[in-house]
Parts: C-alpha cells; sequence; structure tokens
C-alpha cells in the first residue's frame, strides 16, 4: 500500500476568494485574450470583429485606435499604421533589414515613425496588451488579478525582457511569460495526461510566420528541445499564390490596390471555403467581365505544395537538431493548419495524427488562461509544474573575443550559476562584463545582452583579484548579471535590458503619463499593494508559526512576534513609508524562518519519494 | 562548497543510481518551483526561487558523468580549469585521433565496421566513466585527474557521433 503524506504547508485554498488570471496570446497578426475556471476556459470577445484582435496600431488620431479600427484606417493613413510590431521586439535598427526601415526613425531605440511620434515595438505591443485587458475586464466586469503572456519559444532574453516591459507599460501584474507550443500543449492536457514521459512537436503555421517546436514531457516536467521555423512563411503566402492564380485564370493585368485587394479577399475567402468542400466557386462584382470559376481542392494543393514542402523542411532540420528518435503527438496551432493539405502533410511527416480540436487560432491562448487561473492562485496544489529552459546559452567575454559559456542552453530554470575570473594585468582596477547569449565561440557571432564594469578594485598584481560574475535566470527566463570582486567586497550588478530597449526610468515615465495612474490614483494604488504585501507575509507568518514553530528558539519566536505586532501597528495607519520600511524589516527577521521551513519541506517532499520508491520495489 | 549530493540525501558518491537522482529531482523542483508560489508573499517567493535555482544547478551538475567528476574533483581539491588546459597522455591522444577519424567518415563505413565503431566508443566511454568513479571512490586523485580528461575527450566523441547517427536515422 502506498502511504499519502500530506505536506505541512499546503495552502488551504478554499477559504481564498477566487481570484482572475487571464491568458494572453500576443501574435504577429492577431492577439486573443481568454479565461479559464479550471473546468471551462473561454475567449473573450475584445474586438469589433470578434475573438481576433488585429494586432494593429493606428496612431493618427489623440488616442491610438487598436484592432479592427486602426485596419480600417491603413488604408488612409499607412504610415501612422503599425504592425507586425512583434517581430522588432527588442531589436535594435542594425537588426532590421535594409528592405524594412523605411518605417523607422533613423536612430535607437528602434521606434515606428508615426504622426503621433515615434513609437517603439514595446509601446505599440502595450497599447496591444492594455486594449485586450481593459476590454476583457469591461466584459466580465471584473479586474485582472494578473496575466500569462506567450512568447514564442526561439525568443531571447531581449525578446522577453521587451515584452514584459510593454505589460509592465499596460499596467499589467505578469504571472508569468509563458512558450507558445508549451501553452498549446497545456490546452490539450498534455502536461497532465503524459504520465511518464513522451514527445510532442508544436506546428504553428500563422498568417506571416512559421514555428515548429519541439518539446519533451516527463511527468509535467516539459523542455523545449528544439525550435526551429521561417519568420517570412505563412496562411499570408498561400492567399497570394491564390490571387495569383485567379488573375491567371481570368487573365487579368494592371490591377489598382483595390483590386488587388479584392483578389486577396476572394482568395482567402476560397481557403476557408476549401476546409469545408471539396470544391468552391469563386465569382466577384468587382470584375464583372470575369466568369465565375471553380477551385478545387486538388489544385490548392498543386498551389500550396512547394509552401508546404518548405515547412516540411524547418521540421526535418528542428527534429535533426532535438536528436529524438520519434514524435508521440503533435499539435496543431494557427489558422492556416484547417487546410486538410496541411494536416494530410503533417501527419505524413511525423507519422501520427495531429491534433486539431482546439480551435487552432485560439489554443494558445487557451492554455495561457488555463496556466493563469492556476498561477494567479486558483489551482489545486496537484497541477503539473511546466518547467521551462533556457533557449540558447548564456555566456561572458573572455580574452580573445572568446565566449565562455556560464549557463548552457536548455538548462531547466530557475538558475543561478557563478564563474571566477581574475585580473590579466598588473593594478588593473577595472573589468568589463560583457554577457553575450547564443552557442557560437566568438564574440562577434553571439548577440550582445549588456555590458558593465566592475570598477574601484583595489591595484593588485596580476591574478591576484577573485571576481565572481554570477548569473541568475528566474522562471520567465529574464536574466540578471552581477560581479563581485571577493577579497574587498567591490560589487556591480545590473539587470539585463534589451541593448536598445527602455530604461527603467522610461517605463516609469510612462506608467506615470498613462491616463491609467492619474497623481492621486497612484498613492492610494501604492497604499493598497503596499497593505496588500504586508498582509500577505503577516498571513504566510501566522501559518508558518502555527505550524512549524518548533523550528525557532523562545528568543527568535519572541522577536518574530514583535515585529509583527510592529507592522499590524504600521498598518492602522495611511503611511506608505511605514508599511513598506516594517515589512522589510519583518521579511529580513523572518528569512531564515523561512530558510529553515523550506528544508523541512524539501525533506518530506524527499521522504515521499523514499517511500514511493520502496513500495515500488515491494510490488515488483 | 555545500554539499550537492546532500540536497538529494544522497552519499556523495561518483556512483550514484541516476535514475534514484532524477526521482528525486523532480519530486524537490515540482515542489520548489517559483510557479507554486505565485499567491504567497515575498519572502516566501524568494526562498522558493533561490532554493529551486540551487537545486536545477545542482541537478545539472550531477545528472551528467562529465560534470559529476568536475565537482567531485573539485571537492577533493584539483582545479580542473588547470587540469583541462594540460595535454593529455600522448598514447591516449593518439588513439582518440584515430577513433576521430572513423567517425568523421562514418558515412562510408560498412554496416559491420559502423556498428564495430558505435560499439567501440560508447564501451570507451562508460569503461573511463567507471575507471573515474573507482579511482574517486579510492580516493586517488592523480588517476581519477587523468581519468576524468579522458572522459572529457571520450564524451565529445561521443555527442559527435550520436549527431551522425540522428542525421542517418531521420534521413
Amino acid at each position: 500500500m502506498l502511504l499519502q503524506i500530506a505536506e505541512p504547508d499546503t495552502p488551504v485554498e478554499n477559504m481564498r476568494p477566487r481570484r482572475l488570471g487571464l491568458g494572453i496570446d500576443l501574435g504577429t497578426t492577431n492577439s486573443l485574450i481568454a479565461r479559464s475556471d479550471g473546468k471551462d476556459t473561454s475567449l473573450i470577445a475584445v474586438d469589433s470583429g470578434g475573438m481576433l484582435l488585429p494586432s494593429v496600431v493606428n496612431y493618427s488620431g489623440d488616442i491610438p485606435l487598436v484592432g479592427t479600427a486602426a485596419l480600417a484606417l491603413a488604408v488612409r493613413s499607412p504610415e501612422d499604421t503599425v504592425a507586425s510590431a512583434k517581430r522588432y521586439m527588442g531589436r535594435s535598427l542594425d537588426d532590421v533589414p535594409l528592405s524594412e526601415r523605411s518605417v523607422f526613425s533613423d536612430s535607437d531605440p528602434l521606434a515606428f515613425a508615426t504622426q503621433a511620434g515615434s513609437k517603439t515595438p514595446v509601446e505599440v505591443s502595450a497599447d496591444l496588451l492594455r486594449t485586450l485587458a481593459q476590454s476583457a475586464e469591461r466584459v466580465l466586469s471584473e479586474k485582472a488579478d494578473g496575466v500569462v503572456v506567450t512568447v514564442p519559444a526561439y525568443f531571447d532574453d531581449s525578446q522577453r525582457q521587451a515584452t514584459r516591459q510593454a505589460a509592465d507599460i499596460a499596467g499589467l501584474n505578469v504571472l508569468r511569460l509563458l512558450n507558445e507550443p508549451t501553452a498549446a500543449a497545456v490546452a490539450y492536457g498534455l502536461d497532465t495526461s503524459i504520465t511518464e514521459s513522451g514527445v510532442l512537436a508544436v506546428y504553428d503555421l500563422g498568417g506571416g510566420t512559421f514555428d515548429i517546436s519541439i518539446l519533451k514531457m516527463e511527468r509535467g516536467l516539459l523542455r523545449v528541445l528544439a525550435t526551429g521555423g521561417d519568420t517570412a512563411l505563412g496562411g499570408d503566402d498561400i492567399d497570394t499564390l491564390i490571387a495569383d492564380w485567379l488573375a491567371d485564370s481570368w487573365v487579368l493585368d494592371e490591377l489598382t490596390t483595390a483590386e488587388q485587394r479584392e483578389l486577396r479577399r476572394l482568395a482567402r475567402e476560397a481557403k476557408e471555403g476549401l476546409t469545408l468542400a471539396d470544391d468552391y466557386q469563386v465569382a466577384s462584382a468587382v470584375f464583372p467581365e470575369a466568369r465565375a470559376v471553380t477551385i478545387t481542392i486538388d489544385t490548392l494543393e498543386r498551389i500550396a505544395t512547394p509552401l508546404i514542402q518548405k515547412t516540411l523542411a524547418a521540421c526535418q532540420l528542428a527534429v535533426d537538431d532535438a536528436s529524438v528518435e520519434r514524435i508521440d503527438q503533435v499539435v496543431l496551432v494557427g489558422g492556416s493548419t484547417r487546410m486538410p493539405s496541411v494536416q494530410a502533410a503533417v501527419q505524413a511527416f511525423f507519422g501520427c495524427e495531429p491534433l486539431c480540436s482546439i480551435n487552432p487560432d485560439q489554443v494558445v491562448a487557451i492554455g495561457a488562461a488555463i496556466q493563469a487561473n492556476v498561477l494567479v492562485g486558483n489551482g489545486s496544489g496537484d497541477d503539473a509544474v511546466l518547467l521551462d529552459v533556457t533557449p540558447l546559452s548564456l555566456g561572458l567575454e573572455t580574452y580573445g573575443g572568446l565566449v565562455e559559456k556560464v549557463i548552457p542552453r536548455n538548462s531547466a530554470l530557475p538558475i543561478a550559476k557563478a564563474q571566477d575570473f581574475t585580473t590579466a594585468k598588473d593594478s588593473q582596477t577595472g573589468l568589463i562584463v560583457h554577457v553575450l547569449q547564443g552557442e557560437r565561440e566568438r564574440v562577434e557571432d553571439c548577440r550582445s545582452l549588456a555590458r558593465f564594469e566592475l570598477s574601484g578594485i583595489p591595484a593588485m598584481v596580476a591574478g591576484a583579484a577573485r571576481i565572481r560574475v554570477s548569473f541568475k535566470v528566474d522562471a520567465d527566463g529574464l536574466l540578471e548579471v552581477s560581479a563581485v570582486e571577493e577579497t574587498t567586497q567591490t560589487e556591480a550588478s545590473l539587470v539585463v535590458k534589451p541593448s536598445f530597449g527602455l530604461s527603467d526610468d522610461e517605463v516609469a515615465d510612462m506608467l506615470r503619463s498613462s491616463q491609467e495612474f492619474a497623481a492621486g490614483d497612484m498613492t492610494v494604488r501604492q497604499l493598497t499593494e503596499a497593505r496588500v504585501e504586508a498582509e500577505a507575509l503577516l498571513d504566510g507568518l501566522d501559518g508558518a508559526l502555527s505550524a512549524d514553530a518548533d523550528l525557532l528558539t523562545a528568543t527568535e519566536l519572541d522577536e518574530l512576534v514583535a515585529e509583527q505586532q510592529r507592522l499590524r501597528a504600521a498598518m492602522g495607519t495611511d503611511d506608505v513609508d511605514a508599511i513598506r520600511a516594517q515589512t522589510q524589516q519583518l521579511g529580513e527577521a523572518s528569512l531564515a524562518f523561512a530558510e529553515r521551513r523550506m528544508d523541512r519541506s524539501i525533506k518530506s517532499a524527499l521522504s515521499g519519494v523514499a517511500i514511493d520508491a520502496l513500495a515500488a520495489s515491494s510490488t515488483d | 562548497m555545500s554539499d550537492l549530493f546532500q540536497l538529494f540525501d544522497l552519499p556523495a558518491t561518483f556512483s550514484i543510481d541516476e535514475r534514484v537522482l532524477e526521482q528525486r529531482y523532480q519530486a524537490l523542483i515540482a515542489h520548489c518551483h517559483p510557479d507554486r508560489f505565485t499567491a504567497a508573499s515575498a519572502l516566501e517567493q524568494r526562498v522558493a526561487a533561490k532554493r529551486a535555482a540551487d537545486i536545477n544547478d545542482a541537478y545539472q551538475t550531477l545528472s551528467h558523468p562529465v560534470s559529476r567528476g568536475r565537482y567531485l574533483l573539485e571537492v577533493a581539491g584539483v582545479d580542473t580549469q588547470v587540469l583541462e588546459r594540460q595535454p593529455a597522455d600522448s598514447e591516449f591522444l593518439f588513439d582518440q585521433l584515430m577513433r576521430r577519424e572513423r567517425v568523421q567518415e562514418f558515412t562510408s563505413l560498412d554496416d559491420t565496421e559502423a556498428a564495430e565503431l558505435v560499439d567501440d566508443v560508447r564501451h570507451q566511454y562508460h569503461h573511463t566513466a567507471t575507471a573515474l568513479g573507482t579511482s574517486l571512490d579510492a580516493n586517488d586523485v592523480a588517476a581519477a585527474s587523468s581519468r576524468w580528461v579522458e572522459l572529457n575527450y571520450h564524451q565529445k566523441l561521443l555527442d559527435e557521433l550520436e549527431q551522425t547517427l540522428n542525421r542517418q536515422v531521420s534521413r
């Protein structure tokens, strides 16, 4: 028989009111928002067009217009209408191909030039996120306590930081940045249904991009083994091919812009019609002399085959890179995967029937919503933990322009690692810490994330200084680097920001200037936040004391109780600073206690495994 | 340096049961992961994140023979960075050079030759790993250092071979 060991600190979930967590799929072409209560998950209609909010913002007026409204203005003021901002998140002007530079101002930070001034991709994304969250809150008549925002698995640190900044500017509390393929797997419940281990492929053919990810799931621990794709390949290309075919059939040339648009609309309709039937009739009042033509599924397949083959070639590369023997499940994401010829090709390639029962446009947002509901605190406690990994190695520049890897790619997050360095010259008083991301050995082949200087090292002979550089990556994949000269405790550190992103001050300015936080509101908000944090600490400590007071000496216990009373007294006032100061003090006073409790709970988690192992071997 | 093995309640030896390590790792990380503490106070979140990072780091170090060996050598007082820069035994290097050439011409080998090469590379790797364990257990730091340097070479060759094999299977 198996013994059940209850964890001493399992929170009593039922006593807490339900909180609202929202899942956001911030896409290149369209964005979506969804909510889940643990049983049912649903999309929230936030745009006149329905569930999909076109990821387009128009800056021609006083206030930015978002979604279908912006799309409608795109014809009239294309230069003030920003689309596909996601492609440029965390990027600098140098990263942008020359052919795409015309829409940007000519200086860094990279920003779209509009009538309302320069708009960085981060600000555009913030406008999208704000619209999504505010509209959802209006529909639900409820404030969100937190959100999960999805990002492509291949997003590097700069791109993740930029996404996080956009959410901060939009005033959202981000519970987690979640990889899109991981979210799709969660939507299908694969994080809990795969009890032992399995390899998944997530095939994501969107409007303008194609992504393939190979994931390995092991008892709720999930890692991304490989990613690949093509950032300039998508369903829109299929529309173009169909439009060309129509123009050929009707012997049209010299089309006006309006006629081209009409042709693309017809092409899209035909593509969608052919997901339900084997042939589709196309006719248009715009081209009266053109007779109605019938496009068959075979024709579409012939037209689309070269494009589908390109996606399969990318799949092959990803499978090779992942070094896996077989794929157990394939998940389809993106509207273009509705095409029967895509589904058939994917099935033939991977040798298993793809999962497509959930709307492929919505599956990522649904997974994000399910995870948001768990992370916001409504989970049952036995939900699977989604363990993400670093997509690329993180390292430092060393002598000779070489990169020393500190955290290898595919490391499970969170992780912290340190590396020791020393000075190369006598009386060297400074050291440049150059942080890089990538797999190659030379600095110029990797992506530069940040550079900072550790100065004030006392003069010593070469090799005498002990400089410890520490890398910390949190569960979202965001990096913090610090350097300490250990013999003298000289310190320098920074949170790595996208090289050409916004500084903390700029983010704070935007927060302040956004209409959300008028001066009065700001004070109220700060007071509320300080109280919530203080209460969380007090409640947590009460629970901890009733469970584990035996870990403290009598003196330590008295001290903690006294600090608790001091914080309670401060909370009786409206003094934000006093509440914060006392919260900080109680936090420091109870740190050792919290660590001891963590160690005790770790021991009990281990003894649970030991008993499992015993039980397993006795039943063999 | 705190004892990484202790985190998993395992004896500090090279020859641990990797399956038990993995089981315990999974139990621990599921317990401490920051996702379990999103509704907790900032203090508890910090403590949990720190422990989760320790556990991930310790598992990464202990789960691979090369890094586990490095850790145990460091505990025994060996500077492995210095060790890595020292040349390996010339006879060993020559043997390794021959094997590497065979691996590079893998695609031109016939089936029997290919199977023999795969067996040979895997055998050398496991043999060296076992020898490293024996030396470490016997506190023979000099022998353990040499075996560890050799294991590094075997690991690199094995990685190269596995890559070649994977490309063959998927074509």
